[in-house]
């Protein structure tokens, strides 16, 4: 998930929009179309990163509730 | 004061002096007041179905509603109408199968069954389902009342002492919270948070060309929040379910009673022994209905665990478990408070805190003219602000429904108790039609209806991976509110990166927001 996130941040949302992070126009700087997109995928990294640490990877769904394999 | 019960009066006026939809002796009946009590009995049926609940219902109906109403002010207290009819008679319905068959016909229903069922089986299922019709209500009431009373006050002092940044922040500390308090882990309310953003940024943007479509001319539009919402809500759960009784065909057969009492019925003294745990449990639903995110089966479960508490201290008394009223009393009591307090952030802030609530601000949307959030409750000088008009006719329509549920309720419910005998087999198929013939028929595109089985696909994994759904349907809603007031933030701090931080009140809220991801996910 982490992998996916950081591929989508460098390829596929600067490619796929017109703006950029942040956009200077005439001396003035805003919020470009880029950002959110970026932030959402930031935020996708950082639940598969704590998915990994406290989830052990989904650990739960491999084993029946009673723990048996 | 004045102006403010002005605005009262024109509520109630729009309720009982909108379009009739039939005469009868002269008189028209007002299709808001024809419409609220269709959703009840809707609402009723559908809880006391196993294996459908009332946002599945309002699903189902909100694209018809607007189908016959259109998409003027006129159609918005009739839709809310029905709606908030599903919303009352759903949590009242949910009772009657956990009582009678041992099966909650809703989640939160299920500390019902604790009680209900044992009471039933001991030949008095018609005492346990008043007992549960006057908890429910009682309950509601209650938690309506702290509606009415906080909303308009949560929305002016939002709307006095919060700027921007602080908006911005507040919007990620109700994200943030939803994704703590959802699910399993916090990992997981994250996941479903991110994926939620991301989707709901697709195709939207301030650039000419929209942003994030892979180059398919389809996604020019976006998604249609409609699919979204409903796919992975609705068509997820009963993916789910007819995955359940694919492996289970059993997993949603009924237990009927067949033992009868003659003494059933309410028995003298129950109104006093319940009364306590009614107050109690209202409380703790209103308290726990007015966090987003934090769902009735908590406030349930938290209020028959208090409940068991205290019988435990009184030896003498009928311990819980065994059919007792105070269990029954405690259950329904907080599950059905939750509602109404659910909505002070829908009205005040434009947060959506559970399932129901989510399909009245598609309804707003869907229909415009009313947009939840604290400008509803502004009263400009010299001019009608319509939306509080709105607002206060949709109090009159959740007092009008308590009437009715006071009134009549019990008769509907025992009326309904035969619906769990149907099979969900045969039940869910017909929903998953209904449902997609409902959203063709708003957006009368093949391409809403491929999205919402694609999502329905994404709701029904997310559930078997323990992805909560509830915070990918609130970041999809939230996702173009927060963007625009961090962009307007932004722009009016000249620029500053750091205009989250910019005052007290913002890096309060921030904080709050990263606390409740560090500590309210821990432990579960």
């Amino acid at each position: 998930m982490i992998t996916l996130a950081v591929l989508a941040l460098v390829f596929w949302v600067p490619q796929d929009t017109v703006s950029g992070y942040l956009v200077s126009k005439r001396g003035r700087v805003s919020i470009g179309d880029a950002m959110a997109p970026g932030l959402s995928l930031g935020l996708m990294a950082l639940s598969g990163a704590l998915i990994g640490v406290f989830d052990l990877a989904f650990d739960d769904l491999l084993l029946p509730p009673n723990g048996d394999q | 004061m004045t102006e403010m019960l002005h605005y009262v009066w024109l509520g109630i006026l729009s309720v009982f002096q909108g379009p009739a939809i039939l005469e009868i002796a002269g008189v028209g009946l007002p299709v808001a007041l024809v419409m609220l009590v269709a959703g009840l009995i809707t609402g009723i049926a559908v809880g006391a179905t196993p294996g459908l609940a009332g946002p599945m219902a309002m699903a189902i109906s909100l694209p018809l509603l607007i189908s016959a109403f259109g998409f003027t002010p006129d159609a918005l207290l009739p839709v809310f109408g029905f709606l908030i009819g599903i919303m009352k008679g759903a949590t009242l319905g949910g009772a009657v199968p956990a009582i009678l068959f041992n099966l909650p016909g809703t989640p939160d229903a299920m500390m019902t069954t604790l009680d209900g069922f044992p009471m039933a089986q001991q030949g008095q299922p018609r005492r346990a389902l008043r007992i549960a019709q006057l908890s429910s209500v009682a309950g509601d009431t209650f938690s309506d009342l702290v509606l009415f009373i906080c909303a308009p006050f949560l929305a002016v002092v939002v709307e006095a002492y919060l700027d921007l940044p602080e908006k911005t922040a507040l919007l990620i500390l109700s994200i943030s919270f939803v994704a703590a308090v959802m699910g399993r882990s916090v990992g997981k309310g994250l996941l479903s948070v991110s994926l939620g953003l991301l989707v709901a940024y697709i195709a939207t943007g301030n650039d000419l060309s929209p942003r994030l479509t892979l180059g398919f001319d389809v996604l020019q539009s976006g998604i249609p929040l409609i699919a979204a919402v409903l796919g992975v809500l609705i068509v997820g759960e009963i993916f789910a379910t007819l995955e359940r009784l694919w492996l289970d065909n059993h997993a949603l057969d009924v237990i009927p009673v067949e033992k009868r009492s003659t003494q059933d019925g309410l028995q003298p003294g129950d109104i006093r022994r319940i009364s306590p745990y009614v107050g109690r449990g209202a409380v703790i639903g209103a308290l726990i209905g007015a966090l987003p995110g934090v769902g009735s089966t908590l406030a349930a479960t938290l209020s028959y665990t208090m409940a068991a508490r205290r019988i435990k201290r009184h030896p003498q008394a009928q311990p819980l478990g065994t059919g007792a009223p105070e269990g029954i009393a405690a259950t329904e009591a907080a599950n059905s408070a939750v509602s109404g307090a659910n909505l002070i952030p829908v009205l005040s802030l434009g947060i959506p805190g559970n399932a129901a609530a989510v399909f009245l601000i598609l309804a707003a949307d869907s229909i415009g003219g009313f947009n939840p959030g604290p400008g509803v409750f502004s009263m400009p000088d010299g001019a009608l602000n319509p939306q509080l008009v709105t607002v206060f006719g949709i109090f009159t329509l959740m007092s009008l429904g308590n009437v009715l549920n006071w009134t009549v309720g019990g008769g509907v419910m025992r009326a309904m108790g035969g619906l769990a005998k149907i099979p969900a087999t045969r039940l869910l198929p017909v929903v998953l039609l209904v449902s997609l013939t409902a959203i063709y028929v708003q957006e009368t595109s093949m391409f809403a209806i491929w999205s919402t089985l694609a999502f329905g696909v994404l709701g029904w994994a997310m559930r078997k991976l323990a992805v909560p759904v509830l915070p990918f349907v609130i970041a999809f809603i939230l996702a173009g509110p927060i963007e625009r007031s961090a962009r307007e933030a932004f722009a009016a701090s000249g620029a500053d990166p750091w205009f989250l931080f910019s005052s007290p009140t913002s890096v309060i809220l921030l904080l709050l927001a990263l606390a409740a991801l560090m500590f309210l996910g821990r432990g579960r």
